[in-house]
């Protein structure tokens, strides 16, 4: 509580000084709008901020949903068939140190510049972290709880919903906070190389016009995109935890 | 049930069995042509050095290894897999940490789809046997280890088994709470007529439990020396502090010596 | 436990290779036999010799985007573990900055390039820039959860020898980071790529990324295949250096990990 007051307070801080300096005419508003302007581009242009913040954070939400549904589906297929773990793991791994977010013209030359594009894409982003929690997750189930089951004779089903899932799932949340980010992320990549509608575009022909206020306002929603999807996740896993009720293994997977 | 037990039939025996682990480059011989018997109500300790093959041995015990030669009957039947008479404890409590204490050791009821009312009664029984009282809809983490291992006992014998089955149950825990459990367990044995396999290294759990100590050899396993414990039942925890159970630890540590050399 | 199911056995490195020839080889069966147009496909043959005619051009760019993307990424590792250790040191900064530190994380950083283009103009210095923003993140979080990982007892045995608190840093919370140091530089690595792509993207006159662009404004669908696959090498091989560094840090500073 305390420290999230300091941060808070340090926070204010830094935009007061930030206020300052512009007014005090130590940095030229033109490269760094001061917070007053960006809270009135803001207001100036509601109904385009918003028609392209709702474009935006309507491409992330679906991205994001289908992000977790693929990569949900294929961990739970590489997990059960060592072979196809075999075969394609290697791969998902050599995926994961290129840089993903450059292939993004390829989505364009595929499926156009309309959402599609950008839809793909972040599903493209988002889905790796996604798979890889599941993976870990169902892979990481303590090897005790398993032989007990065997001892059981518990059935391949029962296994997997009683003991292999409530394993995997703090996983899985972690793959999809990251995932929330990455949608976020690729959504607004896609709106920069389709240069068609979003918040992304609006940054990038806000920042062409030298309009520093708009693009500062235009970062603000998608941060609060990015806040929203990402608490969504949060809350899961808090529901989550509480129907757990014991010390979750915390992951990352960017 | 397919195998009707008659009377006279062993809880379960071991006839000539032996494990080799397909390992590479070379096989590993684990457990080399055991026999013996346990007979019903009997507790049957298996004292051994550690990675000697004794886990082995319970896990073919258990239905979860199959042995390389040999046969492995339970209740008259050869052994095929895991049975549904035979409770089991492993080194670590396994306990699943989502699940409440009374959840925890109503878990083969669930896995066996047998309603909860039905095992209710025994499991609060047990847990009030083994010292659990109040804390039925307490989380794993919150309990200590030899708690833990409380709840685990409760877990191998709610549905009522005639076979137990313990690997080294209480070697993750501190001496001192490791002999409360020794109580525990002799406690709780004085009350039925189960059959017990008990896999430890320590000598002084094995006389104070067991009615017979097989001593293991090396790797490959395999019966070194068998001691019937001259201590009738019901045993009370102090018996260990007597003279004869001193001089039956000592005898055994020498075997164990022997056999080591 | 599960790293090891995940990194998949080494045992059988042919398997997943001889699939990746399998699906070149689809691939190029699907361009031949199934007439998919070279604008959507290009062939894989067709994208060698894209590379091959394209070769000195693509080289220049390379250079360029490769430049920057790893200047950037040694500058961001430098930073990265020098503000995780003045936050360490710095009980003060810590509190102040740590929250906003994880709260950036939530920011879509790359969404701020053009922002960058705005104050540095077109050009290195604000694709430089931009690259070692967001991949200074990464190296700065991993650095101090390593730091903060240390072994209380080895700190204690350390205060115990008479050690200062410089010496308990030097000797006992770096040596232990380094695996989280690493783990922070492998995302950044790529990190480094993908910024100075994107800032290509969003404006530039050379790199890859640009290049890029070009091609697809051309329609050279070849020519986007054969600059994104260099890319991806590159980036791949920016990686693969962090992951040789740290088999030598391991082996410099023992086993640990």
């Amino acid at each position: 509580m305390k420290a999230a007051l300091t941060s808070a307070l340090a926070v204010l801080a830094m935009l007061l000084g930030w206020e300052a300096l512009v007014r005090g005419k130590a940095v030229s508003p033109d490269l760094l709008a001061p917070p007053s302007a960006v809270l009135e581009a803001l207001l100036r242009h509601p109904d385009i901020l918003l028609d392209q913040g709702l474009s935006t954070a309507r491409e992330t939400a679906l991205g994001f949903l289908l992000a977790c549904l693929f990569g949900a589906a294929l961990g739970a297929a590489l997990s059960s068939a060592a072979l196809l773990r075999r075969v394609a793991m290697p791969w998902v791994l050599a995926l994961q140190i290129v840089p993903k977010m450059a292939l993004a013209p390829l989505f364009v030359v595929w499926l156009g510049v309309g959402a599609p594009c950008r839809l793909a894409f972040a599903v493209f982003i988002a889905f790796f972290p996604v798979l890889i929690g599941t993976t870990a997750g169902l892979a990481g189930t303590d090897s005790g709880a398993l032989r007990l089951c065997r001892v059981l004779g518990a059935g391949w089903w029962q296994t997997v919903l009683r003991v292999r899932l409530p394993y995997a799932v703090p996983q899985l949340l972690a793959g999809m906070k990251t995932a929330a980010t990455m949608a976020l992320l690729g959504v607004v990549i896609g709106e920069f190389v389709t240069a068609q509608q979003g918040l992304g575009y609006v940054v990038m022909f806000a920042a062409s016009l030298g309009e520093t206020a708009l693009v500062l306002a235009a970062i603000t929603l998608l941060c609060g995109i990015g806040v929203a999807l990402y608490g969504g996740v949060l809350l899961l896993e808090l529901a989550f935890a509480r129907w757990y009720g014991a010390p979750m293994p915390a992951g990352e997977f960017g | 049930m397919p195998e009707a037990p008659t009377l006279v039939a062993d809880a379960i025996r071991f006839d000539a069995v032996g494990k080799t682990f397909p390992t590479r480059p070379v096989p590993l011989r684990a457990v080399e042509s055991v026999s013996f018997t346990v007979r019903r109500g009997e507790f049957v300790a298996i004292l051994g050095p550690s990675g000697c093959g004794k886990s082995t041995l319970l896990m073919m015990a258990a239905g979860l290894e199959v042995p390389s030669e040999g046969r492995l009957e339970r209740g008259g039947v050869e052994l095929v897999g895991p049975h549904r008479q035979t409770g089991v404890m492993f080194q670590d409590a396994t306990l699943l940490p989502w699940l409440s204490v009374l959840d925890n050791v109503l878990f083969p009821a669930t896995i066996r789809r047998i309603p909860r009312a039905k095992v209710l009664d025994q499991a609060m029984r047990l847990i009030g046997t083994v010292g659990l009282k109040g804390f039925e809809g307490a989380r794993p983490h919150e309990l200590s280890g030899g708690m833990r291992q409380r709840a685990a006992i409760c877990r191998a014998l709610v549905l009522d088994p005639d076979l137990i089955l313990m690997d080294e149950p209480f070697s993750a825990l501190d001496a001192i709470t490791r002999d409360e459990m020794g109580d525990v367990l002799l406690d709780l044995w004085q009350h039925t007529q189960k059959s017990a396999i008990f896999v430890t290294h320590s000598i002084r759990e094995a006389v104070l439990l067991a009615d017979r100590v097989l001593v293991m050899s090396r790797r490959p396993a395999t019966v070194a020396e068998e001691l019937v414990v001259p201590f009738p039942r019901p045993r009370a925890p102090a018996l260990a502090d007597s003279a004869e159970f001193g001089a039956v630890v000592a005898h055994l540590r020498g075997v164990i010596a022997r056999n080591m050399a | 436990m599960s790293g090891a199911t995940l990194a998949a056995p080494a045992r059988l490195p042919w398997l997943p290779l001889a699939i990746g020839v399998l699906v070149l080889l689809a691939w190029d069966s699907a361009v031949r036999f199934a007439h998919v147009p070279q604008v959507l496909l290009p062939s894989p043959g067709s994208v060698a010799s894209s590379l091959w005619q394209a070769a000195p051009v693509l080289a220049r760019h390379a250079l360029a985007t490769g430049g920057a993307a790893c200047g950037a990424f040694l500058v961001a590792v430098a930073a990265g573990m020098v503000l995780a250790a003045v936050m360490m040191l710095s009980p003060l900064l810590n509190r102040l900055l740590y929250p906003n530190l994880l709260l950036f994380q939530l920011l879509p950083k790359v969404a701020l390039g053009p922002l960058f283009v705005v104050w540095l103009g077109i050009g290195l210095p604000s694709l430089f820039a931009f690259a070692v923003f967001v991949s200074v993140f990464p190296v700065a979080v991993g650095t101090l959860a390593g730091l903060r990982a240390a072994d209380p007892n080895q700190l204690r045995m350390c205060r115990a020898a008479g050690g200062n608190a410089w010496q308990a840093f030097w000797h006992v919370r770096l040596p232990t980071s380094m695996p989280y140091v690493f783990a922070g530089a492998k995302v950044a690595a790529t990190m480094a790529f993908t910024g100075a792509t994107v800032g290509e993207f969003i404006s530039a006159n050379a790199g890859l990324g640009y290049m890029v662009m070009q091609a697809q404004a051309r329609s050279d669908t070849p020519l986007i295949f054969a600059a994104l696959a260099v890319l991806c090498l590159l980036g791949a091989a920016l990686y693969g250096a962090v992951g040789l560094a740290e088999t030598a840090a391991r082996r410099r500073w023992g086993t640990r990990r």
